[in-house]
């Protein structure tokens, strides 16, 4: 970060994800003063181990595409600043602002959202209680730390059989409840469900994660019999999908019923001057190669903004 | 001998790895710790920090920090002393 920053930016980018880094290369390219906000480098990227077809990889270590972000965004000598959330954002008038839970006001004649997807909670109780202490959000991080453990994974989709999967690797038993049934890639959940430590249980919902200081079970209830059983469990993987960075733009920005901000297909919002891009908008196919199309797009429409002209001049 | 700055990690953890790099680019000497092979550092982690099966658990000092939060961390950091 450098010390002097200018009094209004000409774009602001809110999100240091894989959308909101390539914005911010597209727009230093285009010479606008510009600012990138984000609260981790590499957005939801940082959550995977690595990535799979991604143009030019076949795979890749999560952990070093984000290096290689980084080094490219660094090269254009923009404004950088992660490890921050947004508290507030006015989106009205030629020049917008917003500010850090820093305490500090941010100004610019576009505004990029590129906040992405955060997962989704089940609000039930327990859960929030005893996150980390046996509820997780990220196999890939915390499976490796229930070896030999009675687990299960609530969740039907690709994130909740690639969990099992994780946790199948190094637990006694892997459970999985789904509400409804599997919507996995065919061949993620064969290849998954051949393995005997798994048993998929469709039709269950989640009512309460039990234990004091750390998760000791789980009730769960079916949906076919009404009946609600407790399953001893250490580990309650939470993989129920994800949800939308945006409450702070509700009633400033149309959103669609998921809560994601509708864009048109050049990334514009419906305030003009505030562009979106990524997993918090309401373009479809949420893949990091469709971010980071976004986000240069999103980076080309602010310039094309500034100076007045349509997209696409 | 352990460093002032601890880090229980697990090697397949993303988080954890950005954390390293965070500490690397500020020179911070750092003691890691693999909780996923090292069944004592594992216990000390769930001890130190309470309970938590999450990693990364950084402790600096007497602190312990839960997750990457660049911000607490580098609070944190301020708060060690400083060698020379």
């Amino acid at each position: 970060m450098e010390e002097h920053l200018p009094p209004a930016f000409d774009c602001i980018i809110l999100g240091a994800g894989p959308a909101g880094l390539c914005a911010s290369v597209y727009a230093a390219r285009k010479m606008m003063a510009t600012l990138l906000l984000g609260k981790v480098l590499g957005g939801q990227v940082a959550t995977y181990y690595d990535v799979e077809n991604y143009l030019g990889f076949s795979v890749i270590e999560a952990s070093d595409l984000i290096a290689r972000f980084r080094e490219h965004v660094d090269r254009f000598g923009l404004f950088r600043k992660t490890g921050i959330s947004i508290t507030a954002a006015n989106l009205d008038g030629p020049v917008k602002s917003i500010v850090t839970d820093e305490g500090e006001t941010f100004r610019a004649r576009t505004l990029i959202i590129a906040t992405g997807k955060r997962p989704r909670t089940l609000d039930i109780p327990g859960e929030a209680r005893l996150t980390g202490r046996g509820v997780a959000f990220c196999s890939t991080c915390d499976a490796p730390l229930y070896r030999d453990a009675d687990v299960a994974v609530l969740g039907g989709g690709n994130s909740a059989l690639e969990a099992a999967a994780d946790l199948c690797k190094v637990a006694r038993s892997v459970k999985l409840f789904s509400i409804g049934p599997l919507t996995a890639d065919p061949f993620l959940a064969e290849s998954v469900g051949r393995n005997e430590k798994l048993v998929v249980f469709p039709r269950h919902r989640a009512l309460e994660i039990l234990g004091e200081q750390s998760v000791t079970g789980l009730v769960v209830k079916s949906l076919d019999t009404g009946i609600e059983a407790s399953v001893a469990v250490e580990g309650v993987f939470v993989e129920i999908g994800l949800t939308p960075n945006s409450e702070l733009f509700a009633g400033k920005l149309a959103l669609n019923p998921k809560k994601e901000i509708i864009v048109d297909l050049a990334c514009r919002t419906s305030a003009p001057g505030v562009f979106a891009c990524g997993d918090v908008t309401s373009v479809p196919y949420k893949q990091i190669v469709t971010a980071v199309g976004d986000g240069a797009k999103a980076a080309l429409s602010a310039y094309h903004h500034i100076l007045g002209v349509p997209p696409d001049h | 001998m352990e460093k002032a700055v601890i880090v229980f990690s697990a090697p397949t953890c993303p988080i954890c790895k950005m954390l390293k790099e965070f500490l690397a680019e500020r020179r911070v000497d750092y003691t890691d710790y693999d909780v996923t092979s090292d069944a004592e550092a594992f216990a000390r982690m769930k001890k130190v920090s309470g309970g938590l099966r999450s990693v990364p658990v950084i402790k600096v000092g007497e602190t312990v920090i839960a997750g990457f939060e660049e911000k607490e961390l580098a609070r944190a950091l301020a708060g060690l002393p400083r060698a020379g």
